[in-house]
């Protein structure tokens, strides 16, 4: 794209906004999603952290779901996010969507850590193990993650921004299948793991509990939205900053050619 | 019986990296924004 | 989250004392090619096109590259570990009893929920144990267990313990009847989807009168 504005006047650098909207990295609605994520964490931690009843048979370690839950839930939706816009860059070159797909694989990356870490601290007291490897509903949420590392690192190699974006695009949605293959992992191979069903769908959750953990799920989806909005916004000035400085190398070269 | 080091572990993780997460992210985005404002019209050489 | 960060985070702090070189360069190779007319596809913009990386690019593209091979090698990995035999974690109880002749001394897991009886300590070829029945589907299997129980280890938990059936033809175990039992000596919880409150739970117990169920009875030997 860039290489075809070079025989043209090379436009002086302009900073374009997104959403029509001038390139900022903060907005008023950011900050306000901000300061409730913030309120909500504290509503949830003192609800599931003082106030949810202990379960009978897991003791405390139930409050380990108020983080875990969530944070899984959260790296499904982040990744399918990355899967919709690589397909959006695949099928209509869309920058826009490509840089969205971006900061979301970065977010779902933490989210996921982040699940398999809680996980395992939850498995400890209650299991009795941290980790076990043939356990499929661990092994393949590792493996999301692992698939999800790797889409960083492709678009950590470099190159140009096109092909960077068609390479991890692939990898994104090699990623995306995995996400229905972890969720129903615990349905499909039911012997082969030890990880519950979900107790949600279920209905088996009390009304404290469940209270709790819907808004654990509010909450973390406020913050995936705003670490998604700045991801998105250092992502998108990244890329405007690398196309000023290569149109301003290009004006500059060719003054120099003119010489 | 007493889980609490693991419920306090595992909380303490969750929260202790997304804030860090959004601090990096704040941190980027004012390093960017200063890059787009601070450059000099043309490439310093 | 450090793993995103350490792939993904750019830090331009160093940034232009690599890249100034770099421009040096291209310039040179640049102004090589000034009979030629001007070739935007030629131009070697490549450092600049990335000076929006680290400190050292060439590093970030090591570590990626790096990353990305063992990625791909941890995924095979443990892909083909889930599909080969090691993925089958367990066996049920009422399987586990089926399939006890293929099974013979074989070491697998069997799952299974403890009876209401609570389990009795005893001693096995010299070794203290707990004896116990799991019930899966209505099939139960006399179970010895050698190593310290996990504490969420009670009545009505399902476990699955790592062991192999044995004849039943050893001396202090109790209550014996026909065919095999299972030595375990790894036994993890699976914890069921059902949470309950310890209130809700305690009045259940008090009506069932079970206060006991909890504790390890001990046996007569």
């Amino acid at each position: 794209m860039t290489s075809e504005s070079a025989d043209a006047e090379v436009a002086e650098p302009r900073i374009t906004g997104y959403l029509g909207g001038p390139a900022r990295i903060s907005t008023r609605f950011t900050f306000w999603l901000g300061v409730s994520t913030l309120i909500g964490f504290a509503a949830v931690a003192a609800l599931g952290l003082l106030a949810a009843p202990a379960d009978d048979v897991q003791g405390d370690a139930v409050r380990i779901i108020f983080v875990h839950v969530p944070s899984a839930l959260g790296a499904y939706a982040a990744f399918a996010v990355t899967a919709a816009g690589s397909l959006m860059w695949l099928w209509r070159r869309s920058l826009w969507w490509d840089t969205a797909a971006h900061a979301a694989a970065e977010v779902g990356v933490l989210l996921c850590g982040l699940t398999l870490v809680t996980g395992m601290l939850w498995g400890r007291p209650t299991w009795g193990t941290y980790w076990e490897w043939g356990d499929v509903r661990l092994v393949t949420t590792l493996i999301l993650f692992l698939v999800m590392v790797g889409y960083l690192s492709v678009r950590a190699l470099g190159g140009d921004s096109a092909s960077v974006a068609t390479r991890a695009a692939v990898v994104g949605l090699i990623g995306a299948v995995n996400i229905p293959i972890v969720n129903r992992s615990v349905t499909w191979w039911a012997n082969r793991t030890l990880h519950q069903e979900s107790s949600l769908t279920d209905g088996k959750l009390e009304d404290l509990t469940l209270f709790t953990l819907v808004l654990a799920f509010v909450v973390c989806a406020m913050a995936i939205l705003w670490m998604m909005i700045h991801r998105f916004r250092v992502g998108w000035l990244e890329r405007q900053i690398s196309d000023r400085d290569l149109s301003e190398a290009l004006r500059a070269r060719r003054a120099e050619v003119r010489q | 019986m007493s889980h609490a080091c693991y419920v306090l572990g595992a909380w303490g993780v969750t929260l202790a990296s997304v804030a860090f997460y959004a601090v990096t992210l704040m941190i980027r985005g004012r390093r960017m924004m200063r890059r787009l404002r601070d450059h000099p019209d043309q490439p310093g050489r | 989250m450090s793993t995103g960060d350490g792939v993904a985070e750019s830090d331009g702090s160093a940034r232009a004392a690599g890249s100034a070189p770099d421009d040096e360069g291209a310039q040179a190779a640049g102004s090589a090619q000034t009979d030629s007319g001007f070739q935007a596809d030629e131009l070697p913009l490549a450092p600049l096109a990335s000076s929006r990386s680290e400190r050292s690019p060439r590093l970030r593209r090591g570590v990626a590259a790096l990353t990305i091979v063992a990625v791909v090698a941890a995924v095979g990995l443990l892909v083909s570990n889930l599909l080969g035999d090691a993925a089958l974690f367990f066996y049920n109880a009422d399987e586990a009893l089926q399939r006890r002749d293929d099974l013979g001394s074989d070491r697998f897991r069997l799952q299974g929920t403890p009876s209401d009886e609570p389990p009795l300590r005893v001693f096995w070829q010299d070794r203290p144990a707990l004896a116990f029945t799991v019930e899966f589907n209505s099939a139960e299997v006399d179970v010895i267990h050698l190593s310290d129980p996990p504490e969420l280890f009670q009545p009505g938990v399902p476990v699955v313990l790592e062991g192999a059936w044995q004849n039943r033809s050893e001396p202090g175990v109790p209550a014996a009847a026909s065919g095999s039992y299972f030595v375990s000596d790894r036994m993890l919880v699976k914890h069921d989807n059902d949470y309950r409150s310890r209130d809700e739970y305690d009045e259940r117990i008090t009506e069932a009168d079970q206060s006991e169920a909890f504790g390890l009875r001990p046996s007569g030997l």
